[in-house]
């Protein structure tokens, strides 16, 4: 299906990419969560909203709210919500899972393969095939030119041992 | 957690059940560019928080997407597909966003425009010939 007149999220998304900040997309995800399962909720009691409205004691107005992710919840209002309606809340910090999957994947499998490639200057592919690994999760500003190093920094610290590769994947490509 | 890294978790989030992902017509990505620069400034994070809420409910409610929000589905006739639109409304906002599902369910987004402030209800008529054509170019012709 993929041709010229394709484009994926990634294409949408950077339309925003200036203008929003990590912190509003993770907002945007919570928020989205959120108004889906209250939607599904209501729908599933085949209620409208001012019916459900009425059966969990807010107004409807509140309830138009909740669902069009236009209401900045606090966590005592999403768990009296919660009670309401029989669910459970959970809310969690937590380092993205993501990355740490992929880590775990490259770790087990090609980057244990090519630990000692990596050091020999005339390896090329293992070396390559890190970069790209590392680039993947780097915004796509940055590159082996770019002189900001915070964001490179920043995901770097979650492990020196992958740093140190980095650096050395990083001189290798340069 | 960088940028990239959090527009992954949300990409993750929306296509949590639709293994395909969401797909966009090139020239609904301009028509949106051309909203966001001339009918949001000032409001692109309105605009973004309304966009995913309602790529969430497209993801959860699939064809029954309608049924959430002010949604509509624009019933096709006979052997005809239904097509959908979908409401990016607030006090700032007002803009339509068409799309349709492949026969595997994935959403293909095809038209977006700019409806007057406060219109509700929307003609689409002179949008179907477009909407079709956009979803052979995509999908290609039966």
């Amino acid at each position: 299906m993929k041709n010229e007149y394709c484009c994926d999220l990634n294409d949408l998304l950077e339309l925003f990419d200036e203008k929003i900040s990590e912190a509003d997309i993770i907002a945007a995800k919570a928020l989205s969560e959120i108004s889906s399962v209250i939607v599904k909720q209501r729908l599933d009691l085949q209620m409208t909203q001012k019916e459900f409205a009425s059966y969990i004691g807010v107004s409807q107005g509140m309830v138009s709210k909740w669902e069009s992710a236009d209401y900045n919840f606090s966590v005592k209002s999403l768990a009296e919500i919660a009670a309401k309606l029989d669910l459970d809340l959970s809310v969690k910090l937590h380092k993205p899972k993501v990355i740490h999957e992929e880590i775990e994947a490259y770790s087990s499998s090609t980057y244990k393969s090519i630990q000692k490639p990596v050091y020999n200057r005339t390896a090329n592919l293992p070396s390559a095939s890190m970069l790209r690994f590392f680039m993947k999760y780097m915004p796509d500003d940055i590159n082996e030119n770019t002189k900001d190093y915070s964001c490179k920094k920043q995901y770097l610290n979650i492990d020196e041992s992958y740093k140190k590769e980095w650096e050395v994947a990083k001189c290798y490509n340069m | 957690m960088n940028k990239k890294t959090a527009f992954d978790l949300l990409i993750k989030h929306l296509t949590e059940y639709n293994t395909q992902g969401f797909i966009f017509h090139s020239d609904f990505i301009k028509e949106l560019r051309e909203l966001i620069t001339k009918h949001s400034a000032g409001h692109e994070k309105e605009l973004f928080n309304i966009m995913i809420k309602q790529f969430g409910f497209v993801n959860t409610f699939n064809t029954m997407v309608n049924t959430t929000d002010s949604n509509e589905i624009l019933k096709g006739l006979k052997n005809e597909m239904d097509f959908y639109s979908l409401h990016i409304e607030n006090k700032f906002l007002n803009f339509r966003l068409l799309m349709t599902f492949t026969p595997e369910n994935t959403p293909v987004f095809l038209v977006a425009f700019f409806e007057k402030s406060g219109k509700k209800v929307s003609s689409y008529d002179k949008y179907k010939p477009v909407l079709k054509t956009r979803y052979n170019q995509i999908v290609g012709e039966k």
